[in-house]
This record gives C-alpha cells, sequence and structure tokens, in this order.
C-alpha cells in the first residue's frame, strides 16, 4: 500500500463529515460579548463603489461594522468574516440591521433561509439569490457568487457591487400603507442592484428585490433592455441585465450607462406598477 | 471563520470530545475575542489549535476529577487515539502510533488541512511536521501490514522538531 493509498483509506474511515452548519443563536451570544479590543479602531473602509448600493443606509456602508449594544460600542464586526458563512450565519449576523441601528435589526426566521433563484451570466458563471424571511417581517437577501463567496463581502474578481447582504425591515409587507418606517416601496418596487465591472466591454447588474402592488405582479420588466423575468414567491424577480454604455463618438470619455426602468406586469400583460428610472451605478 | 463552525465541531467529535458542540462554542467565543490573532487568509489552523487546547484542558479536567474520586488516571498531554468507531484494523493502527504522528495523520486526511496549515495548527515548521508526516506514514502502514507497534524507530532519521 502507497502512502498515498494509505491516506485515502484514513480519508474513507473519516468517522465524523463536517456538516455546514449555521447557528444564529450562538453568533448572537458571541457577538453581544466583548470583541477584541486591539481592532476597535483599526477597520478599513470598503470601496466606494461598494457602498453606492447601501441606499438604505446613508452612507453606513463600511466594512468595519461597529457592533453596538443598547447604545454601547462592544466591538467591531469585519463584514469579510462572512464571506463564506452558511445562509443561516450570514442572515442570522443581520449585518445590515447592524449598519442601520436598532430599528433596523431583524432576527432571521431559520427555516425560512433558502435558495430562491439561480442567475447565469454570460462568460462569468451562476449567481444564487437566498432569501429568507425575518420576525420582523423584515426580507432578507444575499447573492452568492460564482466562487461560493457571498457578494459585498469581500473582494472578487469580477467586481460585483451589489448592496450588503442581510436583512431589511418592510413594514410595507404587513400594511401596504404603512411605509413610513423603513425602506417602503417606492413606485411598487424595492430592490438592490449589483453590478459586474468585468469583463469588459460587457458588464452585467443583476437586480433583484421585491414588487408589490394592488393586482398580482407575475412579471417584472425593464424598459431599458426589454428583458422580462417571472415573479416568483409572490412578489420576488430577479433578473440579468446587459449594460450597453452609451459613448459618444465625438467625446468618448463622456459614456453613460442606461437607467434600470422596471415595470410589474398582471397576468394580462397591464402594468401595474412602474418604478422611477434608476442610474443602477 | 464562522463558516468554520461544522469543522470545529467535526474536529472535537472525531477526536472524542465529550461535548463537541460546546467545544465549537467557545472555540468560537475565543476567536471573536481575539479576533486579531486570527489569520485572515485562512483561520483553520488556529481554529483547530484552539479547540485542541480546549479539548486537551478539559480531558485534564476530568482526569483531575476522576482522580478526586479515587481513580488514578494521568492528565493527557496530548490527544488520544480517536474515540470513534473505524474499522477494527486502522483503529487499531491508529492507536499504535504516537499522539503527535496520530494527529499530523488526521490533520491531513480527516481536517483537509495542507501540511503547511497543519503545521501551523501545530506551531511547529512545514518541514518538521513533513518529516512527522512521513514518520506517521510508514509507521501506520507497518502497522496495517504486520498487525503490530513499530517500535523499532530508525535511529538515522533526523529530528527536525521543535521544542
Amino acid at each position: 500500500m502507497t502512502p498515498d493509498r494509505l491516506l485515502d483509506r484514513i480519508r474513507v474511515a473519516n468517522p465524523v463529515p463536517v456538516v455546514e452548519t449555521g447557528d444564529a443563536d450562538l453568533w448572537a451570544r458571541i457577538v453581544a460579548s466583548p470583541g477584541d479590543p486591539r481592532l476597535l479602531a483599526g477597520e478599513a473602509r470598503r470601496p466606494a463603489r461598494r457602498r453606492r448600493w447601501l441606499r438604505i443606509g446613508s452612507g453606513l456602508a463600511a466594512a468595519a461594522l461597529v457592533v453596538g449594544t443598547a447604545g454601547a460600542t462592544v466591538g467591531v464586526l469585519n463584514i469579510g468574516l462572512f464571506s463564506h458563512a452558511s445562509p443561516r450565519t450570514l442572515f442570522g449576523a443581520d449585518l445590515q440591521g447592524q449598519m442601520g441601528g436598532a430599528r433596523w435589526r431583524q432576527n432571521v426566521v431559520a427555516g425560512s433561509v433558502h435558495r430562491a433563484e439561480t442567475l447565469t451570466v454570460p462568460g462569468v458563471g451562476k449567481y444564487q439569490l437566498w432569501i429568507a424571511n425575518s420576525i420582523q417581517h423584515g426580507d432578507c437577501e444575499a447573492i452568492r457568487l460564482p466562487d461560493g463567496a457571498w457578494a459585498a463581502t469581500s473582494d472578487d474578481k469580477y467586481g460585483f457591487s451589489g448592496p450588503v447582504p442581510g436583512c431589511l425591515p418592510w413594514p410595507c409587507k404587513g400594511a401596504m400603507s404603512n411605509c413610513a418606517m423603513g425602506p417602503g416601496l417606492v413606485g411598487g418596487f424595492f430592490y438592490s442592484i449589483g453590478v459586474l465591472f468585468v469583463p469588459r466591454p460587457d458588464e452585467w447588474r443583476i437586480v433583484y428585490g421585491i414588487t408589490a402592488s394592488r393586482g398580482r405582479a407575475v412579471a417584472v420588466r425593464d424598459l431599458s433592455t426589454g428583458r422580462t423575468t417571472p415573479v416568483f414567491e409572490g412578489h420576488y424577480f430577479a433578473m440579468v441585465l446587459p449594460i450597453k454604455k452609451y459613448v459618444s463618438p465625438t467625446a468618448p470619455h463622456s459614456g453613460y450607462y442606461p437607467f434600470v426602468r422596471l415595470e410589474a406586469l398582471d397576468a394580462a400583460g397591464a402594468v401595474i406598477a412602474k418604478a422611477p428610472p434608476d442610474p443602477g451605478m | 471563520m464562522f463558516a468554520h463552525l461544522g469543522l470545529i465541531t467535526a474536529y472535537a467529535r472525531r477526536r472524542g470530545a465529550r461535548d463537541p458542540d460546546a467545544i465549537a462554542a467557545e472555540t468560537m467565543t475565543i476567536a471573536w475575542r481575539r479576533l486579531a490573532d486570527v489569520p485572515r487568509d485562512d483561520a483553520r489552523p488556529w481554529l483547530i489549535a484552539t479547540a485542541r487546547n480546549l479539548l486537551l484542558a478539559d480531558r485534564r479536567r476530568h482526569a483531575a476529577a476522576q482522580e478526586l474520586n479515587g481513580l488514578e488516571l494521568a492528565a493527557p498531554e496530548e490527544l488520544e487515539s480517536p474515540a470513534v468507531a473505524l474499522d477494527p484494523a486502522l483503529e487499531h493502527a491508529l492507536a499504535a502510533l504516537s499522539d503527535q504522528d496520530r494527529e499530523a495523520l488526521l490533520l491531513i486526511a480527516w481536517e483537509d488541512l495542507t501540511p503547511a496549515l497543519a503545521a501551523a495548527s501545530l506551531d511547529i515548521s512545514p518541514g518538521a511536521f513533513r518529516v512527522r508526516l512521513h514518520r506517521a506514514r510508514r509507521r501506520l502502514l507497518f502497522e496495517l501490514e504486520h498487525g503490530r507497534r513499530f517500535d523499532a524507530l530508525d535511529p538515522c532519521e533526523p529530528s527536525m522538531e521543535r521544542g
């Protein structure tokens, strides 16, 4: 028996396979305790382009998250620690809530965490949309990159510029007329845009989120590209949109990107919701 | 870091921890409190080393408690052979190895670490680890083929281990 076959024999005999596990309660208990004091002051910020899409936080997007408990700073949380966390751990950490302050905090319903959609970006790979509900009736969303890392938790070679994954309060979900407390619907939509800055010259957007209106939406269409995608699980949608950058022949550095122009369609094809044009960059 | 919770739980279970989940939770808590010390590129060696120390401390406490109860047990300084069910021949052969050799083999075979990461986990140099791994393989092979302990050490084998 050669040494390699010997190791293989031991590997095969492994009595306890590793099971990917996430324990939101454990995580919550740990981060509620004081963190490493040496890290309180020394984290680098994320690149600016990643911050742009933290539209809910008004400049709160940073790689270093100060974890506050009852107003007291107890430690620093590095988003990068979650780049390969299990989906339950990721949502359980409530990264968005920790950035937004106490009123944004959400507790994920562990049993609701699931992969909702897989999106193929030509020439790049497959991106997964994971979603969940929170006990506060909020929504949790995260994009998993082709290499298995979570979008916006670490740098990836395609420069995905999506929002930090996590859960958001959504009071409109329970009462459509009450959107004052959180990131409510705008034009019947609440969505995020992630941009893949490479490979150039073809760039791509991944647009995903929620549509809700008085009618029942069955599809979402982007008027800029003409692409349509079905609505799933009642109100979610996710689509890959090519970006055709417009460049003026006389001013090659003055190019701009087309806006995202979403509208929701009902089963009869009627437009029942229309989001305002979004520059999406 | 928290992505490795399953790995650490499995490690503790394979090494016979009485409460693997508690060992894993304590490991993660220590990592949180000493986050600046946890390597950012790959936390596994650090986490495994921490879990190993916790396992040893737990066993020392357990042995001390047994001693107080009138049982004379030596407090372990190394992890014992796996307290999990294996095929009998392999279990016997692994049990015949020294604790250090067995741990070197299992870090590669079960924890799936590279030699460099396993060396970091044991706080020895990569060269020393390769020597240890090579020795462990030869001894395990001998045990499997002959069914008895390989007591005759090679006097010519250089020792590169620290400490």
